[in-house]
């Protein structure tokens, strides 16, 4: 069983309070931030490390993005994937979620990878839009599933439980498939030592603009049909009156805002109706 | 550059409107006003998919839309993106629409991007709000970077413009009914048409347990501060004390705080506006913020006196939140 993971290196979530707007050129400092496996891309990887496991094959990982992300790549083969595929050229930058799910399927064609499989996380921890997965499987023309909570296979069909808002929903799809995994789907494994001395037996293989059979057009910032405008600081101030004193005396002024809000608390109602 | 249609997928839920529906309908009326003001004539439909839509598809045609799209077959009894984007396709393709709205819900988050590849055109995910700018443009403003701000996007050449909104990021206001709604069948035989390599099997419907967060009056968020998986049982304690529920931004769920996404707060989970909402080791990125800044009073805690969430604050104390939740369920549980 072959199965494909797309990943997309982030800025580490854990530092999103440090990025700030530059107030002149109003662009985006992000200096100093690491970055990671976006956090759902590695619930994607861990089911495909799981399948292979139960089923054999190899598990072959494709993202996009400068070159200085390859650690990312490395963390990925180090997890236990197989082979890494990195897309980049400076002609795919700035592209949206159209024109980068396209430049995605084009490399996926490219690598001549039989997949059975293709899975993605549910949502970039940055964009977040959930775009991508949906839009890769629609270029490639395979059957798409977004927001999966289960993958089961069996006779060459899997058996997928898709996330409602109350519920869920049970398909049952015809392989190859493109699947997109959320984040309370499994718990991702971490690289072991043995995964980093595996390292020097695998490879990351570089693909640019002219390795891949794609529309100049379709491709980074012009082929993108959404274009991006001004960024804007939202004016959501309110008056942030301070509450002084240690933590006992801040939970009393807290408690007493409570009251005053009106809301109803425990045992009000009860008393209300006796 | 006029706008003249907009299409509005009008999402089931137990086989009524989705709520949702509403706030995008609301949002697209207020697009028809200025539209109007400026000369111009916008008319709104909506799409409605799904079978046994004799009582859904009477409260849509009632809703203040101009024309309903209607398409009433088994084959959509659950929802199958095969067969929900053939009809899309046939309603834009009739309607023509410069704007099709998709709440972003479950399925409207698979939908918008499909059909963007479908028609070829831009898709701007999770809007806070949608502006008509001086040049006639219209600017869809979507939370950026998970961090500080918000951004502009256009799509510029290709059409329909296609946006998705999260439940409760709009709000609904009540429309007067269109008397001269016309209510158009679309013919089931489009679906026939549809190769699909997906069968839809079942729904399973879950109990919510507790009260819901998007309905909760009160609502303790715990954030990245809080990471403390101790004090789970002191926030879940208070929200009980409060007949509130406990939200968690993304980093409290990534630290390991909550099993699942079920109560995340912000652009890419729940909405939230709580009469009162307690922030505690919440730093406030703007997808947070995106999802509970219209609660009626914001109060925060943070060790941090420069967290972003203070800013959005009506009350704030810098101090340790996870002592100050402990504190403040040994202050209600003694004054009962």
């Amino acid at each position: 069983m072959n199965i494909v993971v797309f990943v997309k290196p982030v800025p580490d979530p854990a530092y999103y309070h440090k990025i700030s707007v530059d107030p002149v050129k109003k662009t985006l400092m992000r200096d100093g931030i690491p970055a990671v496996i976006n956090p759902t891309d590695q619930n994607a990887l861990e089911y495909a490390l799981n399948m292979k496991e139960q089923y054999g094959g190899n598990v072959i990982v494709i993202s996009m993005a400068p070159l200085f992300s390859q650690g990312v790549l490395k963390k990925c083969l180090a997890m236990g994937a197989d082979k890494a595929y990195l897309i980049s050229d400076k002609a795919f930058g700035g592209a949206d979620t159209f024109s980068t799910s396209y430049t995605l399927s084009k490399a996926m064609e490219k690598t001549g990878v039989k997949a059975d499989l293709l899975l993605c996380g549910n949502e970039s921890a940055d964009g977040a839009t959930s775009h991508v997965p949906s839009q890769i499987g629609e270029w490639l023309g395979c059957p798409h599933i977004a927001n999966v909570s289960s993958i089961e296979i069996a006779d060459g069909k899997a058996l997928v439980s898709k996330k409602m808002e109350s519920g869920s929903i049970t398909y049952k799809v015809k392989l190859p498939a493109l699947f997109a995994v959320g984040r309370d789907s499994n718990s991702p494994r971490l690289a072991t030592a043995y995964g980093i001395v595996m390292l020097r037996d695998k490879k990351i293989e570089i693909l640019t603009k002219d390795d891949l059979d794609v529309d100049g057009s379709m491709i980074g910032l012009e082929g993108s049909p959404t274009q991006a405008g001004e960024l804007i600081t939202l004016n959501m101030k309110r008056s942030s009156k301070e509450i002084t004193g240690d933590e006992k005396e801040i939970a009393q002024e807290i408690y007493s805002l409570i009251k005053k809000s009106g809301i109803c608390i425990q045992g009000g109602m009860e008393n209300a109706i006796k | 550059m006029q706008l003249n249609n907009i299409l509005i997928f009008a999402e089931l839920k137990d086989q009524k409107i989705n709520p949702v529906f509403y706030e995008l309908l609301t949002k697209a009326k207020e697009l028809a006003e200025i539209s109007c003001a400026k000369g111009g004539c916008l008319k709104i439909s909506g799409l409605l998919l799904g079978s046994g839509l004799d009582a859904a598809g009477n409260e849509l045609k009632a809703s203040g839309v101009d024309e309903v799209f209607l398409l009433d077959d088994e084959r959509l009894a659950i929802y199958h993106i095969d067969y929900y984007c053939a009809a899309i396709s046939h309603a834009v393709s009739k309607l023509d629409p410069d704007v099709v709205f998709f709440g972003a819900t479950s399925i409207g988050e698979e939908l918008a991007p499909t059909m963007g590849v479908r028609l070829k055109t831009g898709v701007a995910a999770h809007c806070m709000d949608i502006k008509i700018k001086e040049d006639g443009k219209l600017a869809q403003l979507v939370p950026a970077f998970g961090g500080k701000v918000v951004g502009e996007i256009f799509t510029p050449s290709t059409r329909p413009q296609i946006i998705s909104v999260k439940p409760g990021i709009l709000s609904a206001a009540a429309q007067q009914t269109n008397p001269e709604c016309r209510v158009i069948p679309i013919d089931q035989k489009i679906l026939d048409g549809v190769a699909s390599d997906i069968e839809a099997l079942s729904v399973t419907t879950e109990q919510s347990r507790g009260i819901s967060i998007d309905k909760a009056q009160f609502v303790v968020c715990a954030g990245y501060g809080i990471s403390d998986v101790d004090s789970k049982e002191d926030l879940d304690q208070l929200a009980k004390l409060l007949n509130g529920a406990v939200g968690y931004t993304r980093p409290a769920i990534d630290a390991g705080l909550a099993k699942n996404e079920d109560n995340l707060i912000g652009t890419s989970g729940k909405s939230v506006r709580p009469k009162v909402y307690l922030g505690v080791g919440v730093s406030g990125s703007t997808h947070h913020i995106c999802g509970m800044k219209d609660s009626d009073l914001i109060i925060s805690v943070n060790t941090d006196p420069n967290a972003d969430l203070f800013q959005v604050s009506d009350y704030k104390a810098v101090g340790d939140g996870a002592a100050v939740i402990k504190e403040l369920v040994k202050i209600m549980s003694e004054s009962e």
